[in-house]
């Protein structure tokens, strides 16, 4: 162990869209750190800006958004120095990404190339970082399907993308992303498209890939039981901005801004006690998500809160800490 | 309740593709559901629960089996009677997106279903009606000229269950309704369909893979695995009692959103196997922790373990010993 540092540390990131109706701002100010072979959760609905936020940290949005980055995202390599990811050129940042920076996407079918075997691709990239030729390359391709629990990996090397079930094709992108032993993997939704019983054994695997490696997770998701049983800590998105983070035990007990707490409220496995009858109703968030052309002039949350007060239509809080190791971003929790 | 079955479904098989090596979708399921009860179908991708809803309501076509709806045959309906028959069998579909019409207004999607059935004739009418189901799925009689792309996930969803709830069905099939939904909006639709059904004292047939959902949601389970019933039984039963070893895999890979329950449970391994070549006896067996050679050699009976629970497992009795003891 190098230090105590995070492995990442992402301040003020900022990423706007022109468009013709104008500026959408999808993440505003958004920070916070990954601590060595830790796990921080991004949780947020559709719209919250999660995914742009994992996009922007690895410089994968497409050129044709002309997306306006701002902020710093400081990685700290596997030689020890500090870097921007968001400054870095473009060759180094090539260097890095696939490489001590991994990441998996929710549909496993659209991120594997169809027309290369699963093997081919996962000898591509340790050729490409690790400079092993083709056999070698070929050889320990091998050995990351068995990393992943592939039956017969000597066989399914040979075979294409489309000639695995989804559970398989997820170990592929897994063994893909653990082929150059990232420091930092960012999982974006990498169960969503899968049953529950598949889930499970794909969480497992993450968790197992983690302790034996010492990895850093980022891990993007909406499902809050994921969240509660995979994450140290926590990051809330609403509308582009973080509205709580915590460490995942208190965010589950007490969560601080309403937005937490109605979104943990109208779980319905949250609503039923066992031994007691079923609530009537579930709790309910109120309206929809603000169109972010329009944002309300105050808190993004406001519109939909039933803690509403005048001030809050002001001005858009700022995150404020609730206790040394949690803030949020409402003006009922400054006070405390 | 009345304990006659408003739908019944007996020995249903629904087979796609060439008759020598048939994907078995559907093998073999019975099941009822009394008026007024909501009945959960639960299981994985591929274990047949779409295929279930569609056929009940002939949407597709059977390859065997008989659906009675009030004691009647719905395969042995004429085109024109099955026709009629419709305004009171409706689906609500799982992509709010895909399923309305982007070209046409929402007056005239509901004003469609109406006028199919001839029902609310004459446009005074036919508007006030269509003004009162916005209004019965909260939204406001103006959204009627609007078109579905000027709505939300959740606002569509509500179109969807306006289209179903218009021609005054008594059944529903709602085919996972809440999939393609947020969470904080998914409450809200779940409270929706839980005031009509009481309302309009429906019957629904709800088919999902969350079981938090078929907890709050449903009277009582059948939990389905390539095509076969693993196990039936009432919600509060199934989940405090889960007998078959499918059933109780499932309830225990579903994370719950609560990080003080520590997670125990070893994960199912491998696949589901191809429905085309379906394990001998137990469907379930290649991927059942307590599988011993018996259960390769015929397909389990689903037999009564309590009132009203059935379950179709070789070895049940190692599981209702556990229970007893």
């Amino acid at each position: 162990m190098t230090s105590e540092l995070p492995r990442l540390v992402v301040q003020g990131l900022s990423t706007s869209f022109p468009t013709e109706d104008g500026l959408v701002r999808s993440v505003a100010d958004v920070g916070f750190s990954i601590a060595p072979g830790k796990t921080t959760a991004l949780v947020g609905e559709s719209g919250s800006g999660k995914s742009v936020t994992s996009l922007t940290l690895m410089r994968l949005l497409p050129r044709t958004a002309n997306a306006q980055v701002s902020g710093r995202a400081e990685f700290g390599t596997r030689d020890g120095r500090r870097v921007d990811l968001l400054q870095l050129p473009d060759e180094a940042m090539r260097a890095l990404r696939g490489n001590e920076l991994a990441m998996i996407f929710q549909e496993p079918m659209t991120s594997l190339n169809p027309v290369f075997s699963v093997g081919e691709q996962i000898a591509e990239s340790v050729r490409l970082h690790k400079g092993l030729g083709r056999a070698a390359a070929l050889a320990h391709a091998k050995r990351m399907l068995d990393l992943v629990e592939i039956p017969a990996a000597a066989q399914r090397l040979h075979e294409y993308p489309h000639q695995l079930s989804g559970g398989m094709r997820q170990r592929v992108m897994i063994a893909l992303a653990m082929a150059c032993d990232p420091t930092l993997l960012i999982a974006d939704e990498p169960t969503t498209a899968l049953d529950v019983t598949i889930q499970a054994q794909i969480l497992v695997l993450m968790r197992r890939l983690q302790a034996e490696t010492g990895m850093s997770i980022l891990f993007i998701t909406h499902n809050l039981g994921v969240v509660a049983h995979h994450a140290d800590d926590v990051v809330v998105m609403y509308a582009g901005r973080v509205v709580e983070h915590a460490p995942v035990r208190p965010l589950f007990a007490t969560p601080g801004h309403p937005y937490t707490q109605g979104l943990l409220a109208c779980l319905p496995g949250k609503a039923h006690v066992s031994g007691m009858p079923r609530p009537k109703r579930l709790f309910a968030i109120r309206g929809q998500v603000s169109s972010p052309l329009n944002p309300p002039p105050g808190c993004a949350f406001e519109p939909r809160c039933d803690q509403a007060q005048e001030r809050c239509r002001q001005a858009m809080p700022a995150l404020v800490d609730m206790t040394p190791s949690r803030q949020a971003r409402c003006v009922l929790r400054s006070a405390a | 309740m009345s304990n006659i079955p408003l739908i019944e479904v007996r020995h249903l098989k629904k087979h796609f593709g060439s008759s020598a090596r048939p994907v078995r979708a559907v093998d073999d399921v019975s099941f009822s559901i009394r008026p007024g009860e909501t009945l959960g179908l639960v299981g994985e991708s591929g274990s047949g629960k779409s295929t279930i809803g569609r056929t009940v309501l002939r949407l597709i076509e059977r390859t065997a089996g008989e659906v009675l709806y009030r004691g009647e045959d719905l395969a042995g309906l004429s085109a024109e009677r099955m026709r009629k028959m419709r305004s009171k069998l409706q689906i609500i579909f799982q992509d709010p997106y895909a399923s309305l019409n982007p070209k046409m207004r929402i007056g005239a999607i509901l004003a469609e279903a109406l006028a199919t059935h001839g029902l609310h004739q004459g446009r005074g009418q036919r508007d006030r009606r269509i003004a009162e189901l916005l209004e019965t799925v909260g939204l406001r009689a103006e959204h009627a000229k609007r078109f579905p792309h000027e709505f939300s996930g959740g606002q569509r969803q509500r179109i969807g269950v306006a289209r179903a709830l218009a021609v005054e069905p008594e059944f529903i099939v709602a085919d996972e309704p809440l999939s393609a939904l947020d969470v904080s909006i998914q409450s809200q639709v779940i409270n929706l369909l839980a005031d009509l059904r009481e309302r309009l004292s429906l019957t629904m047939l709800f088919i999902s893979h969350d079981l938090d959902v078929v907890e709050y949601l449903c009277d009582r389970v059948v939990v389905l695995y390539l095509g076969k019933v693993m196990e039936v039984a009432s919600t509060a039963e199934l989940f405090a009692r889960p007998m078959h070893p499918y059933t109780q895999a499932l309830l225990a890979a579903s994370p719950k959103p609560d990080p003080t329950i520590a997670v125990t449970h070893v994960p199912l391994k491998g696949d589901i196997p191809s429905p085309i070549a379906p394990p001998s006896g137990c469907v379930f067996r290649t991927r059942c922790p307590h599988a011993i050679d018996a259960c390769a050699q015929a397909v389990p009976a689903l037999d009564d373990v309590a009132s009203g629970h059935q379950v179709a497992c070789t070895r049940k009795e190692l599981f209702m010993m556990k229970v007893a003891a």
